[in-house]
């Protein structure tokens, strides 16, 4: 008797862990401009980053402007707020110099994400939770959330449908499933943003300007220094096929000046070169280096 | 008596064949879909029509799928028009994840709104020419919802979700993706029922508005998963490309200073695309095959790349990684691996 008892309060325990708390905040001043940084646990790093992206697109369905999240990243980097991805914790943050740095309202923080499975045949559970919570430069939340995406099932639990509990067992745990969890959390805890009024992004997007490219010998055959004018906050590349997306850095103390090389191996010919730069929406400029 | 009985058994076996749980798909992909979407092929994604048979389409049961309906902006619009916003939503935010650079959707709208484009313009296919041109894409995405239904038969009930995608490219006008994908959640006599009461009450069960949800998240993930040629992130397989090695490629004391190289290799599948990330500060920095190795366990290559720290360059610990992807005619695998140390970058301003 015991162990069934025990075993029905487990299965009660793990049904009524299946809705999401959720907090509004009227004495917080609504955010327009977002971060979604990247989002702390236990859980594997690309189901966070999974995470992480589906809740910077909801989140723009809900009426607000998130940056993108990579030109998000590039910023805590060079800030030194974002060594490992894999450890960020995002507790540890100095709020208000972020949300500075950033140049928004608030931020999104993901924070105690993880994946949890079992099968035990009789029952079985595969959940995926976190809480997010999105923070001004005061420290104040305007909301908050928290949830689990869980997938019960089990002999037990199915017994009127035992051919579908068998195939949901061969699906149990996989990655695919594991998505699937992901898409449930992030639809659940985004339904609880109230809709707002949908805020247009600035019309005025990155220039690229004054584009110089100088090749100089050297041991490894030919050093392709390039250098170009832009927005101080974009994040610029250069493509000179088949190599893509070369980085390019600001040059301290010269606004605007961005700078970056690549070495060609001897006998290679330098394909014609196109400068890419990226705003903080992700929104993107091209420039192409006459011959 | 004995007719009743064997009826219902055929009935119940071919319901039990049919499967509580399926997926039909049926893709058209062209060769040169690959090869684009490796270079960065951006793509807009129209407005979805929906086409979904009146008959059994839920538009007088708004209470049960009320729940679907939460991310709705305009609750006023018609039914179809929102679950059509609904099915693009969805398909838009796993197109993140992909390998296609996809335009934010209230961008586009904005801009064709202001170019006067009515809304069955937005759905045509022939149109797609015009619309890439305008709103300076590659490609432009369509979708329509061909079915949303639940049925009822006292003894089974099924909830079915059938969405259509086409990528058409814009300066061809050639048809580089086309998918049908079916996807149902049957209750009842299929799921095999183990009792009098579950052969009544699981067919009731299964009209709940969750099979619908599922079922939409469900369509709309695996139709961008056929999209992009592949699983979506990080799911080894069989046929997943791998990386052995990854590391420096030379020993390097301290930090890195400006102008110095930061050189990195990589041994693992040919034929790859393969490029490194530093942290999260300098990403898809580009290798290139530089050497074969044939092996009776299969052919291995190396891949080499490099960075030039710049002055401004100042970050670390960082930890090294590289992410290897083989795009061959139809799929598209992606795996991501990780160097055990770390390094560090210094490069601090000459004066």
């Amino acid at each position: 008797m015991k162990p069934a008892t025990s075993l029905a309060g487990l299965v009660m325990l793990f049904a009524s862990c299946g809705s999401v708390i959720s907090t509004i905040r009227n004495d917080v001043p609504v955010p327009h401009t977002i971060a979604v940084l990247p989002f702390g646990g236990a859980a594997e790093l690309p189901v966070r980053d999974s995470a992480r992206l589906l809740a910077q697109t909801r989140l723009r369905e809900r009426g607000l402007l998130p940056l993108d999240c990579t030109w998000v990243d590039r910023i805590l980097s060079e800030h030194g707020w974002l060594d490992d991805p894999a450890k960020f914790d995002p507790s540890k943050l100095p709020i208000a110099e972020v949300t500075t740095a950033l140049g928004v309202d608030a931020l999104v923080l993901g924070h105690e994400f993880d994946e949890s499975r079992f099968n035990l045949l009789l029952i079985r559970r595969h959940a995926f939770g976190g809480s997010l919570t999105m923070r001004n430069a005061a420290g104040d939340a305007w909301w908050s959330a928290q949830h689990s995406a869980s997938n019960l099932g089990g002999l037990l639990l199915a017994s009127g449908q035992v051919i579908t509990e068998i195939q949901a067992q061969t699906a149990h745990g996989t990655p695919i499933a594991t998505l699937a969890l992901v898409d449930e959390f992030v639809e659940d805890t985004i339904a609880t943003v109230p809709m707002q009024p949908t805020v247009q992004p600035p019309s005025a997007m990155t220039e690229l300007r004054d584009l110089r490219v100088e090749r100089t010998p050297n041991p490894q055959g030919e050093r392709v220094l390039v250098e170009v004018h832009a927005d101080p906050m974009a994040s610029v590349t250069f493509d000179m096929p088949p190599w893509r997306a070369v980085p390019m850095v600001a040059v301290p103390g010269q606004t605007g000046l961005f700078r970056g090389a690549h070495d060609l191996a001897p006998g290679v010919a330098a394909a014609p070169l196109v400068v890419v730069a990226r705003d903080a929406l992700g929104r993107e400029v091209r420039l192409e280096a006459r011959p | 008596m004995k007719n009743i009985l064997r009826t219902a058994a055929l009935v119940a076996l071919a319901l039990a064949a049919a499967g509580c749980t399926s997926m039909n798909s049926k893709n058209d992909i062209s060769p040169k879909l690959a090869s684009l979407r490796t270079m960065g092929y951006r793509i807009a994604v129209m407005p979805f029509a929906v086409t979904a048979p009146s008959d059994g389409f839920l538009s007088d049961s708004l209470a049960p799928v009320g729940e679907l309906l939460s991310f709705q902006t305009n609750r006023a619009a018609p039914m179809r028009d929102q679950l059509g916003r609904l099915l693009r939503t969805d398909v838009v935010a796993w197109l993140q994840q992909s390998d296609f650079e996809v335009v934010d959707p209230w961008q586009s709208d904005t801009q064709l709104a202001h170019a006067g484009f009515q809304p069955e313009q937005l759905r045509n296919p022939a149109n797609a020419h015009e619309l890439a041109r305008l709103l300076g894409v590659d490609g432009v995405l369509f979708g329509d919802l061909r079915s949303w239904n639940r049925s009822y038969y006292v003894l089974q009930a099924t909830a079915e979700v059938a969405l259509h995608l086409e990528l058409l490219d814009g300066s061809s006008r050639e048809r580089l993706f086309a998918a049908d994908r079916t996807e149902t959640i049957g209750s009842g006599l299929s799921g095999g029922p183990t009792g009098y009461l579950s052969v009544a009450t699981e067919p009731l069960a299964g009209l709940r508005g969750a099979n619908l949800r599922e079922l939409t998240r469900s369509v709309a993930r695996n139709a961008v998963t056929d999209l992009n040629g592949g699983a979506l992130g990080n799911n080894p397989g069989p046929l997943t490309p791998r990386l052995t090695v990854i590391g420096l490629a030379q020993e390097h004391m301290g930090p890195f200073q400006a102008g110095e190289r930061l050189d990195v290799v990589a041994v693992g599948s040919p034929d790859c695309e393969v490029c490194f990330d530093v942290g999260r500060l300098r990403t898809h920095v580009p290798m290139q095959l530089t050497q074969r190795h044939p092996d009776p366990r299969g052919e291995r290559a190396t891949y080499l790349g490099h960075y030039i720290v710049q002055p401004g360059d100042t970050a670390g610990p960082l930890p090294l990684s590289a992410t290897i992807r083989r795009g061959a005619a139809r799929s598209n695998v992606t795996s991501h691996y990780r160097w055990e140390g770390e390094l560090s970058l210094q490069g601090t301003p000459q004066h």
